[in-house]
């Protein structure tokens, strides 16, 4: 999917409408001091505390976050209102996926302790900002995406935007390398309408990037978990792919490499360069 | 009555034709202030919450889970 030059033109005036883009790198591989839920619920909880903080006459800086969980299943709260979304759940934690519900877009996926998460926050336009509209969500997905497919490429992996039919929780805001989904997205507007002034909005995108991840055990989670709540759906491990699989298949890099780390690296480089 | 809708221009149809009701926050009957969050729409991948567009008595006309597509009423305000 090619994004297109409107796209790029609104992309462009969001990052001149927030001064501040600040990154916060809290990847901890496999951090168990907090529950998945915590690690989960921090994203919404740092965008109330931003703006908050922010004085009168200050507009919030928009902020990256880049973080990882312990092994678990997250849903969406429209999936936690199934009937047999309670027993489904302790069968998954049985089978070591507890289950996580957060306020977002999209369906189940798996975050595991080789999953790089990534999220965008960014405040939304109150009543006392300059009248720009605001952009539409595809924009925010490039927003979002766009470093992440830099830092694959100063890697050596070449990704780009698309729909993978079979995937779990497939979108066209997917990236791919090698045909096979190596991210996903989704992302949720909080506090009004779009292009509407509201107070205390904002927008969280999340980026779920399967660095070093056993897709196939990650895939049969999700379906395991769909099928206890009486879901038809089941999706295919093949048309996952992990960086890790991505680089070897590219020729690029050191198999034997913390590739996590390496890749952390990187995209804090990329993410810190973000400017018009 | 005021009509709760869905924006004209909320999605892109051409991309995502329709989207569907993600949750009512407060039940029919129940009284509601303008500006609140009553319900949450998913298009695609993302999710938006739907402001009251008065306030009074919420009645619900389209359920959790229904497909609807921009422009639609969802729901009223008397």
């Amino acid at each position: 999917m090619e994004v297109s030059d409107d796209h790029r033109s609104w992309r462009k005036r969001l990052l001149a409408f927030y001064p501040i883009w600040d990154v916060r790198d809290e990847v901890v591989p496999d951090d168990s001091s907090q529950s998945p839920q915590e690690h989960v619920a921090r994203d919404a909880a740092l965008a109330r505390e931003r703006i908050r903080a922010a004085g009168p006459d200050e507009r919030p800086p928009a902020l990256f976050r880049l973080w990882s969980n312990t092994r678990c299943l997250v849903v969406t709260q429209r999936e936690e209102r199934l009937p047999s979304f309670a027993a489904a759940a302790r069968a998954s934690a049985e089978r070591g996926w507890p289950v996580v519900a957060r306020d977002s877009g999209g369906t189940t996926v798996p975050h595991t302790p080789g999953t790089l998460l990534l999220t965008l926050l960014l405040p939304r336009l109150r009543a006392e900002d300059p009248p720009v509209q605001e952009p539409r969500a595809d924009t925010v997905f490039t927003l979002l995406c766009d470093p992440v497919i830099e830092a694959m490429a100063r890697l050596g992996v070449s990704a780009t935007y698309g729909a993978v039919p079979r995937s779990f929780c497939d979108g066209r805001f997917n990236l791919v390398a090698h045909n096979r989904k190596i991210a996903g997205t989704a992302q949720r507007w909080r506090g009004g309408l779009p292009r509407y002034p509201v107070r205390d909005g904002f927008v969280m995108a999340h980026l779920a990037l399967y660095v070093d991840t056993d897709m196939h055990a990650a895939t049969r989670a999700v379906n395991s978990f769909l099928a206890d709540t009486g879901s038809s759906e089941a999706f295919d491990s093949g048309q996952m792919i992990s960086l890790r699989e991505a680089m070897r298949r590219s020729g690029a890099g050191d198999p034997s490499s913390d590739v996590l780390r390496i890749f952390q690296e990187r995209l804090v480089e990329v993410l810190r360069a973000t400017r018009i | 009555m005021t009509d709760i809708r869905i924006p004209d221009d909320l999605w892109d149809t051409d991309e995502t034709p329709e989207g569907a009701i993600g949750s009512w926050l407060f039940g029919d009957g129940e009284t509601v202030e303008e500006g609140t969050t009553v319900a949450t729409v998913m298009a695609g991948k993302t999710e938006y919450d739907i402001p009251a567009p008065a306030s009074g008595t919420l009645h619900v006309d389209k359920d959790a889970d229904v497909a609807v597509t921009p422009g639609e009423v969802i729901g009223r305000v008397a």
